[in-house]
């Protein structure tokens, strides 16, 4: 799985990161990046953070 | 043949009598009979109301639906002031691309890492409240004593607000959120405010402290980012929905776990998780309940309508949250806390979704079990929840008080 975060759509309200902590993380204006790819441990969590990002912002690239 | 057109019901959020915790009982029949329906909002007539999660989910994502109450069409009437030019220039009125600026200017306080540090603050903050309780008598009114005093406090500590204040903004907040006020009355509890927080700016200016207030007043007014009237008007929505939306929230959360003891049972023994049981109870009670409202900017198909351009919205957040494909049975009556985290809309979706959302968690999540675990006995003085007093006619759902033998 490889995944990203569009940062013009990311309005800071922490949802991946509380999902998936180990993936994201925030920047120092508050938007999200992806601070490490997942492995296979956080697949879960990494859709758990697609389904709640209110922005669409985190896009799963490929399975 | 001479047909009239009924005239459209007008959106009331008024819930039934016998069960104050239910959604108006329009929403369930809507829900199933007619999803996508037109209300009448004070006397704008063609107001379209959203009841579905799906379709309330897409609403709040799409941008062309505006936020500004000065988008033609924008269903402001009932919302207190929400048209005066002050509140028009809050942050969590305006879109994309200047929403986008105004939030970064505020998100990295928020972000989980932030709140984060103020864990301790908040748990100082909420032992010396169940401290206090123990002298007050008993029965006592856990709003006052908990509920109200403890998001104010922290939001205080965050924003930079003498303590000495707190009441008075307390006030403050209550009268800009009463939605029975005329629209003259409005402007004047919003100047009033204004004034207040042209006050506490002026302070910070002579003063800087470590907090929310100074950091705007320097890193942002001074720069010429914000002018003194943006500046003042975000003090005042940091303040009002930072700490009136948590206090709701810890009456209702109070009272329902009191309600369903077997549930709190639950809780304590470990079988079911307490930030779990704090997602399903802001998604019971969707303390913030007017909407969001929106305007159409441009002809937009959601759930099958077509919205026009210049029409108003009102997407509920209430009804998305008691969507019984989504949630289930979802009367007060069924409360059951489930052993997985559901995606409810109780802190909204899009780019307006709450910012203040993990620092509630964090104030409900530390203040909850603290409370239930000093005092186990906490029992209600009345049972009957029709003779509980509600927060009538204000902007935020709640309870005006709650008595409690401790």
């Amino acid at each position: 799985m490889r995944v990203t975060v569009d940062r013009d759509k990311c309005c800071g309200a922490g949802q991946c990161v509380t999902a998936a902590p180990a993936v994201f993380d925030h920047d120092e204006e508050g938007v999200s990046f992806v601070a490490n790819q997942p492995g296979v441990e956080e697949y879960a969590n990494v859709r758990a953070a697609l389904v709640s990002c209110p922005t669409g912002a985190v896009t799963i690239l490929e399975e | 043949m001479d047909q009239t057109i009924p005239p459209a019901r007008q959106y009331s959020l008024a819930p039934p009598a016998e069960c104050p915790l239910d959604e108006p009982r329009y929403f369930t029949e809507l829900r199933s009979q007619c999803p996508v329906s037109t209300v009448a909002v004070g006397d704008q007539q063609d107001v379209v109301l959203f009841t579905r999660y799906e379709d309330v989910k897409q609403i709040l994502s799409d941008t062309r639906f505006s936020s500004n109450p000065l988008t033609p069409g924008f269903p402001f009437q009932g919302a207190p002031g929400a048209d005066s030019p002050i509140v028009a220039q809050t942050m969590i009125r305006q879109d994309p691309p200047h929403h986008t600026t105004l939030r970064r200017m505020a998100a990295k306080d928020f972000i989980p890492k932030a709140v984060e540090g103020y864990r301790e603050f908040v748990t100082t903050t909420i032992d010396e409240h169940l401290d206090a309780m123990a002298t007050m008598p008993s029965p006592l009114d856990f709003i006052e004593a908990f509920a109200l005093s403890v998001p104010s406090a922290v939001i205080s500590k965050i924003l930079g607000v003498p303590k000495a204040d707190e009441p008075g903004f307390q006030d403050l907040t209550e009268r800009v959120t009463t939605l029975s006020l005329t629209r003259d009355e409005q402007y004047a509890v919003i100047d009033e405010f204004t004034e207040y927080c042209y006050k506490l700016i002026a302070l910070k200016e002579a003063h800087p402290g470590d907090d929310f207030v100074t950091k705007l007043t320097y890193e942002r007014l001074h720069k010429g980012e914000l002018t003194r009237v943006e500046l003042a008007a975000y003090i005042q929505m940091l303040v009002s929905a930072g700490h009136d939306t948590t206090a709701g929230m810890f009456g209702l959360s109070v009272l329902t776990l009191l309600k369903f003891p077997e549930q709190l049972e639950l809780l304590k023994a470990g079988a079911r998780s307490w930030p779990i049981a704090i997602e399903e109870l802001v998604r019971q009670h969707s303390v913030v309940r007017m909407g969001p409202r929106r305007a159409a900017t441009d002809d937009i198909e959601v759930g099958g309508r077509l919205v026009r351009q210049g029409q108003g919205v009102i997407a509920s957040i209430l009804s998305a949250n008691h969507d019984e494909e989504v949630f289930g049975p979802t009367a007060f009556a069924d409360f059951v806390i489930p052993e997985t985290r559901r995606n409810h809309l109780g802190f909204g979706f899009g780019p307006h979704q709450c910012l203040g959302q993990t620092l509630a968690r964090l104030e409900l999540g530390v203040g909850l079990p603290a409370l239930f675990e000093r005092y186990p006995d906490m029992r209600l003085v009345e049972d009957d929840l029709t003779e509980l007093e509600f927060r009538e006619g204000r902007a935020f759902f709640g309870l005006r008080k709650l008595l409690v033998h401790m």
